[in-house]
């Protein structure tokens, strides 16, 4: 609770955090502030997920109901959450992305709907179902960044098309997943493709006209990646001429994947915009030598030229799929008792990451799952990451099955982005708890066809029957405070409130709200779904709401299997994932945990859940 | 059928002869014409590779071990009602609401619906990973659809120069 008494100043700092210099979008500036209202993905520029809506209480949060609900028509995975911009909320779905603007007055009727035409052959290229991560809004103009890499944008009133822009040619496996995130007066948006050898890059778009201002590749000729080489450094040092395509042997770095769908942030002191890139293509890390700079990175962008200031690469020469596109969350905290500004990640490989966001300086790389096996820690000094030779698939090479690797390629973290609270200094991390058997192997890469090269097997980390974690974090000690097991990976998004209850939804389907302190659960309510969708929170009238998505789906969905094929494996295996502690009951055969594979165990899920994408609303009762 | 699948038949023709002379046959023949051969509780090597290859290029829509996901048949339902030429035919052209071809082909089938509800399957004839390992991945998907090895990554025999 030492940071109770910091909340007024923190409030204080990001109302003078207003730039001067332009009158370019200020409004997302000043009402990123207004807790009332939930104006982009993760709340703020800052990615934190925090509201100081506090009229949900630990004591009240029981009371919780549903207030309303919407059923989007659209089945599969469904990330991402509603924005609520003055008394209409805007949501959106999976493939075929369609937009509804609904009108908070009355409960949710739909004010306009907007359904973009698509190519019904997208679907065949995007890698981990058809999930979208939701809509921006900038200056009356609702952004949705399509399947098919269009970006549009629409009349926040009418939900009329105002321009379209493409970043992607889906023919070449390039599609669109993440959100746009809107800084001052561009809209930017990553690229998927990972899985398929697309060589990825971050584009930002002017909102106002829809042309591109900017492309930063993840890897490629210096004038591709917006480096300049005696001023971007990795850690400290300048990264020095070509230094995106020096690590990649001939030109395999045209093929080299990087994509750069995740969440991301903005500093508008330091005028930076941050993400991370992903996994270099294929996943058989043989077939690419050297370190694939620089994929599976964190970037810092200047915001306008987009030339980067500084980069980090969390894992060199990927062996195992643990992308670096995760969320980056910016605060100030003290770090070894040195207040800092920092920025936080959590990423796919493992490790909690905690930089100097101005500098790039690693300050914190520590484990926020002790299952994470195929590394013993990460060098301070170099950055890197010392891989354990047997999880090491370039180690035992190809066509060796490398076994008992944690985390599985999921990553002890996916895209659910976690929150932190001022109140509690403690950032909320949804997590996998998952290990995997990888074996590499030689692929083609031919345009637009899967360029993976690897098969691989997921089940609960060892001494465990779980397959998820939710974790509370010091990201200044890198310590993990507490640690709840949850039976399925918590693939859902996370929510910091002023009432010091955080939400979060489950595979099952529950939006749970816990103690922000001691992690007890408060509170659970069944959604007609499982969630991999962000819950947020807003004011209506003067009251506290949260929303949030069901509709299971994306990664952990693809396991979500409509035959089953063994019901006694489902049963005994659903058993052992929620039940350790418990014999399993007669007629029902017991397997061996280490030979549940993730398919075993979320296939369980389809008796707790079916697809279907619905918005469940909350709200106090009397 | 459809017409449209009558259309590509001679096409179809052409690819399976060309596969035939391009990947050595599996001694399938013996055991039963089943494509796949198990000794002791393990598969073939190609079987194997099509576990593999499977992984690589089918999985994301079939899900793991060929069960089927949120967005894609499960092919141990579907392969018994498909025999292997079949599935060669929906592999190479991908089919679009039950009707064989693609987008990639010359004349495109409009889908079901224009909000997207539609069920398609990409052709992979352009794909090497696909179109050098089809034998073998059709071994290992009929193998998962008679029961014949559990979910997982099969044990299996030692590579023969056959294979």
């Amino acid at each position: 609770m030492r940071y109770m008494r910091k909340v007024p100043l923190l409030v204080a700092a990001l109302g003078l955090a207003i730039p001067s210099l332009v009158q370019a979008n200020e409004e997302l500036l000043i009402r990123q502030n207004n807790a009332a209202e939930w104006v982009m993905q993760n709340g703020n520029f800052s990615a934190t997920r925090y509201s100081p809506l506090a009229q949900i209480t630990r004591e009240n949060v029981s009371k919780l109901k549903v207030a309303w609900s919407f059923s989007t028509g659209v089945l599969r995975g469904h990330e991402g959450g509603p924005i609520v911009i003055g008394d209409t909320l805007y949501i959106h779905t999976a493939f075929p992305n369609n937009v509804f603007a609904l009108d908070l007055n009355n409960e949710g009727r739909i004010i306009w709907e907007y359904q973009p035409k698509q190519d019904p052959t997208v679907p065949g290229v995007m890698c981990c179902d058809t999930v979208n991560r939701g809509v921006a809004y900038a200056e009356g103009k609702i952004f949705l960044y399509q399947a098919d890499a269009n970006l549009v944008a629409l009349d926040a009133r009418t939900g009329q098309r105002i321009w379209s822009a493409n970043n992607g040619d889906p023919k070449v496996a390039a599609t669109g997943t993440n959100a746009p995130h809107v800084i001052k007066d561009k809209v930017f948006v990553g690229i998927s493709g990972g899985e398929f050898g697309v060589r990825s890059y971050m584009s930002a778009f002017d909102i106002n006209t829809g042309d591109l201002v900017w492309r930063g590749y993840s890897m490629g000729p210096d004038e591709d990646i917006l480096v300049d080489p005696r001023r971007t450094t990795h850690l400290g040092k300048p990264v020095g001429n070509d230094s995106g395509t020096n690590t990649w042997e001939g030109d395999q770095w045209k093929i080299g994947g990087g994509a750069t769908w995740g969440w991301y942030a903005y500093d508008p002191d330091l005028n930076l915009m941050y993400y991370g890139s992903g996994n270099p293509s294929t996943w058989n890390p043989v077939q690419r030598p050297g370190d694939n700079r620089w994929s599976m990175t964190i970037w810092a962008r200047d915001v306008d030229t987009g030339i980067a200031k500084w980069v980090y690469q969390m894992t060199p020469h990927d062996e195992w799929d643990y992308d670096g596109v995760n969320e980056m969350i910016l605060v100030d905290i003290p770090v070894k008792g040195r207040n800092r500004k920092v920025l936080v990640h959590f990423d796919r490989n493992g490790f909690g990451y905690t930089l100097d966001r101005a500098t790039g300086e690693l300050l914190v790389a520590e484990k926020f799952d002790p299952a994470v096996n195929w590394a013993t820690h990460v060098d301070m000094r170099t950055g890197r990451p010392q891989v354990v030779d047997r999880y090491s698939t370039q180690f035992n090479g190809e066509d060796v099955n490398s076994t008992g690797i944690c985390p599985a390629a999921l990553g002890s973290k996916d895209q659910a982005p976690a929150a932190f609270s001022p109140r509690t200094g403690l950032f909320y991390i949804p997590g996998n708890h998952v290990c995997m058997d990888y074996e590499p192997f030689k692929v083609s890469y031919t345009a637009g066809s899967a360029y993976v090269g690897a098969t691989l097997n997921m089940y609960p980390a060892p001494g465990g029957t779980h397959l998820g974690l939710f974790t509370a974090w010091d990201a200044g000690t890198g310590k993990i405070i507490w640690s709840n097991p949850e039976p399925f990976s918590a693939w859902g998004g996370v929510l910091a409130t002023g009432g010091d209850v955080v939400f979060y939804g489950t595979l099952e389907g529950y939006l749970k709200g816990v103690d922000a302190v001691t992690g007890r659960e408060l509170y659970r309510f069944k959604t007609p779904s499982g969630i991999i969708g962000n819950p947020n929170t807003w004011l209506h009238k003067g009251k506290q709401y949260i929303g949030v998505l069901s509709g299971v789906g994306g990664w952990a969905g693809v396991g979500l299997a409509v035959g089953m094929q063994n019901s006694e494996d489902m049963a005994a295996g659903w058993h052992a994932a929620v039940h350790p502690d418990r014999p399993v009951p007669e007629g029902q055969v017991a397997i061996d945990t280490a030979a549940l594979g993730a398919v075993g165990a979320y296939k369980a899920l389809t008796n707790f859940t079916r697809a279907g994408g619905v918005l469940t609303v909350f709200t106090l009762g009397d | 059928m459809h017409l449209k699948w009558i259309a590509h038949m001679p096409m179809l023709l052409g690819m399976a002869l060309l596969l035939v002379a391009s990947v050595p046959a599996i001694s399938a023949e013996a055991d039963d014409e089943k494509p796949y051969r198990i000794v002791d509780g393990k598969v073939d090597f190609g079987t194997y590779n099509g576990y593999r290859r499977y992984h690589n290029s089918c999985h994301r829509c079939h899900g793991p071990d060929a069960v089927g996901s949120s967005f894609a048949p499960s092919l141990i339902e579907s392969l018994r009602n498909l025999d292997e030429l079949q599935f060669f035919n929906i592999v190479i052209h991908g089919r679009i609401d039950g009707q064989i071809g693609s987008a990639d082909d010359d004349q495109p089938i409009a889908p079901k619906s224009a909000a997207g509800e539609s069920n398609v399957m990409p052709a992979f004839y352009k794909d090497p990973n696909v179109m050098e390992y089809l034998d073998d991945m059709y071994a290992y998907v009929k193998a998962r659809s008679d029961g014949a090895i559990a979910p997982g990554r099969p044990p299996h025999l030692p590579k023969e120069k056959s294979d």
